[in-house]
């Protein structure tokens, strides 16, 4: 019976495995290593616009989710560089989404958005301390975590069904507690997800929302720097969002950040 | 009983009375107006109100029936007796007016009573009842302290075994939140009566001497809240002190020597807190302030925390208020404000300590400490400051002096560098799948589903796995091993292998002595239980054989070797 399951946990592990990241070829993968040291050269240099236009060439590839946070962050360097605060906010948001657990990432984030008097982006209280905890670790982490622990929890119901007894029941008990909470950080991740491409306000203070694409329209809300959006429409250089409160309205193009 | 039920009976006719137990009353003395409806059904509607008389409530009547034979008669005779208790509050002559009351249904009015009271003047020389209130400026929010003291001569002491505080305004002070009370001090703290009905327990603070005479003093102490502007009558007091004796063992009364003093009323005006004139930084500190503050250390480094304590005191709402904000205090610009903790909260001080540090070393003194109070004596705000406190701030070694955005000569703070590790050698991104949580969700209740089949099959089929048949059986193969190196004939071999095939078959300990193998076991077994057969009659020749010589050891390794061979067969 154990030897069957031996087999079958070897089988789930081997599925795994099956489906573990695949290397980029030797081609692209120099390609991508000659462009990031292209653009690290010119970041040295002080040439911050060919640095930012080269990682951004590089965002195209098919990178893998460490490499893409660290061309992000690298891009959020070379746009702060250049003043542009607010836009850098927005490549560290979105170097975070990436990669929740890059430090770096974290303080030049807390630091620019207290050059542009905005408030943490972790405030501190319990909400922000729960969801920087359920975020902390991404989509595919989070699903071969809950994995795992459904693997264990499977080993330890087979052995309270073969063998009985109380150790196994406290075992099984654990293991489903253990499920339960792995499964905790990809539901935060279902439930703060939007069928829409999400983007951040850059204007300081604040953009005012306008009934139709164009400033001669009535402005009907004003959503300071910072807050995030979801992108409903576009329609030249205008685009159509949401708010966290749920107000609709249309600001310019140059006003909004698309987070990637 | 045979004579009294056969006599004729006879019903009396119905009657009333009121009257009132005296018409001369002592201030502050208890009376009563009765009123007897007989031989008939009634009430009493209600009472009159007279100013300085407290009159009622109503209670429930008393009921009595009587029989009696006059003449050969029975006769039969019910009343019912309302007591009315009256407490005078003030001296005079008073009429009590016409009670309305209903005898069989028709309504009725009593006649007027008339009343004296006159004062106790036997219990004024004897007793006294002081009634004071702690500040005589008195303002919504600003708590304040009734006391009330009172008692008698002390040569009374030996004559004396009751008192009853007499409070008309007690539990009717709509307007005033009753706080905790001040603590006490006194060694003994007795109970005395409280309005007749209740008891409260007061502080007993000793001998007084009052106009050269001594009292045996006790002391009433209450803190109130006024929670609104109003004007409250606390109309007179009174003590009754004296004593009553024994109930006697025939009769109802007992007799009761009883004295009254009587207390001052008072007028309570608590005004309005108002909203003009009030400081920006007000934090609701009403009452006449002192203050003062100290601090752990005074000489410390740049940075250094420093405790302050802030200590307010006299009189005032000391719980109420929120302690001053330093952080925005410009006083205090140069230092960093850590926090403040409450170190002492009562009625009449309160203590905050502050966590503050000097941030240059050009500081020299604490600044003062400002709180915003509503003084109701003035009538005005005021603001209560400490006075400055010198301190030495020694600048740190090797310091790198900050200002107030954290930057100073020749340190910024400033982003992290680009991170520079090599690209496209981790793998690409899109191949990085994992299960999505529908997925992982089906497969979790599959889990449960499968545990739950396997658990139930598992346990018709062989019974609680962790029984003790199953747990003999898994252990079954250990155990033969353990018992075939202690052997040391073909006794023991053959009593470890029938221990064995025992447990494996879940069966008792001497169920395979002398069972042929055979015939016992399936055809799954094969040639298993041939060689088994004749491993067992071997064993069986050399444990029962007559002489030593027919006992041929069997290896160890043979039996273990025959006993995996069965486990496999599936035994």
């Amino acid at each position: 019976m154990l030897g069957k399951f031996g087999i079958a946990l070897l089988s789930l592990v081997l599925v795994a495995a099956a489906n573990s990241p695949m290397a980029n070829s030797p081609e692209q993968a120099g390609d991508i290593s000659s462009k990031n040291a292209t653009a690290i050269e010119a970041y040295r240099a002080g040439d911050y616009s060919t640095a930012e236009a080269v990682w951004i060439s590089a965002l195209e590839e098919d990178l893998a989710t460490a490499d893409r946070g660290q061309v992000l962050y690298n891009i959020g360097n070379a746009v702060y560089r250049q003043g542009r605060v607010t836009e850098a906010i927005g490549w560290y948001t979105s170097c975070i989404g990436a990669t929740p657990r890059d430090g770096d990432a974290w303080n030049n984030l807390e630091f620019v958005r207290r050059e542009a008097e905005l408030e943490p982006a972790d405030r501190g209280d319990l909400r922000s301390t729960v969801a920087r905890i359920l975020s902390s670790v991404d989509r595919s982490e989070a699903g071969w975590m809950m994995l795992l622990c459904i693997a264990l929890w499977t080993f330890a119901l087979t052995m309270e069904a073969v063998r009985g007894g109380s150790l196994w029941r406290r075992l099984a008990f654990l293991g489903f507690l253990a499920v339960l909470f792995s499964s905790a950080p990809l539901a935060w991740q279902l439930s703060t997800e939007s069928e829409h491409p999400e983007a951040m306000i850059l204007e300081q203070p604040a953009a005012a929302l306008r009934t139709e694409p164009g400033e001669t329209h009535p402005a009907i809300a004003q959503v300071g720097a910072g807050s995030r959006v979801d992108l409903l429409d576009e329609l030249g250089d205008w685009v159509r969002v949401e708010t966290e409160l749920g107000e609709r309205g249309w600001a310019p193009r140059s006003m909004v950040f698309e987070l990637r | 009983m045979g004579l009294l039920s056969s006599a004729p009976s006879a019903q009396s006719s119905a009657s009333y009375s009121a009257r009132l137990s005296t018409g001369l009353a002592r201030l502050g003395e208890e009376l009563s107006i009765l009123i007897t409806i007989e031989n008939a059904a009634g009430s009493v509607d209600r009472v009159p109100k007279v100013t300085d008389l407290e009159i009622g409530p109503i209670g429930s009547p008393f009921h009595s029936e009587n029989i009696s034979i006059v003449g050969a008669r029975r006769v039969a005779t019910s009343s019912m007796t309302w007591r009315i208790s009256v407490r005078p509050l003030a001296l005079g002559e008073y009429e009590i007016p016409p009670i309305g009351i209903t005898v069989d249904g028709e309504r009725i009015s009593t006649k007027p009573m008339p009343l004296t009271v006159v004062e106790d003047l036997k219990g004024a020389e004897l007793g006294f009842f002081d009634v004071s209130v702690s500040s005589g400026s008195l303002v919504e929010k600003m708590p304040f302290e009734l006391e009330m003291l009172f008692g008698w001569d002390v040569g009374m002491s030996g004559k004396v075994d009751y008192a009853n505080l007499i409070l008309p305004w007690w539990g009717n002070l709509g307007e005033l939140l009753e706080l905790e009370s001040p603590p006490s001090l006194a060694s003994r703290l007795p109970r005395i009566n409280l309005n007749g009905s209740d008891t409260i327990t007061v502080e007993e603070i000793g001998i007084r001497a009052r106009e050269g005479r001594e009292f045996r003093t006790f002391r009433l102490r209450r803190v109130f809240l006024p929670t609104r502007p109003a004007e409250l009558n606390l109309s007179q007091p009174f003590l009754e002190f004296g004593r009553q004796g024994q109930r006697p063992i025939f009769g109802n009364g007992r007799k009761k020597e009883s004295f009254f003093v009587a207390g001052d009323p008072i007028v309570l005006s608590i005004g309005n807190l108002p909203n003009e004139g009030q400081p920006l930084d007000y934090t609701g500190a009403v009452g006449m302030f002192d203050v003062r503050a100290d601090v752990d250390t005074r000489d410390v480094d740049v940075g250094e925390s420093i405790k302050l304590n802030v200590t307010w005191s006299g009189e005032g709402n000391f719980m109420f208020f929120d302690p001053p904000q330093l952080d925005r205090d410009e006083a205090f610009e140069e230092f960093r404000v850590f926090g403040s903790a409450n170190r002492e909260k009562g009625l009449d001080r309160r203590t905050i300590e502050f966590d503050v540090a000097p941030l240059k070393d050009t500081i020299k003194e604490i600044p003062p400490v400002s709180l915003s109070v509503y003084d109701p004596s003035k009538g005005e705000f005021t603001s209560i400051k400490t006075s400055p406190i010198r301190i030495r701030v020694r600048a740190l070694e090797n310091e790198v002096l900050l200002d107030d955005d954290g930057e100073g000569s020749g340190v910024q703070t400033d982003i992290e560098d680009i991170q520079t590790s090599a690209l496209g050698t981790s793998g690409a991104g899109s191949s990085m799948r994992s299960p999505d949580l529908l997925t992982l969700g089906l497969l979790s209740g599959g889990v449960l589903v499968s545990w739950l089949a396997l658990r139930t099959q598992i346990r018709r089929r062989r019974g609680d796995p962790n029984g003790p048949l199953e747990r003999r059986r898994r252990r079954a193969r250990k155990q033969l091993a353990r018992d075939l190196a202690k052997a040391s004939s073909s006794k023991d071999e053959l009593k470890a292998l029938n221990d064995f095939l025992a447990a494996r078959s879940r069966e008792s300990q001497v169920s395979w002595v002398g069972r042929d193998p055979v015939e016992h076991l399936t055809d799954a077994f094969g040639d298993t239980s041939e060689r088994l057969a004749k491993v067992i009659g071997r064993l069986e020749r050399g444990a029962y054989a007559s002489s030593k010589n027919g006992d041929e050891a069997t290896p160890e390794s043979e039996l273990l070797e025959l006993a995996d061979q069965l486990i496999r067969s599936g035994l």
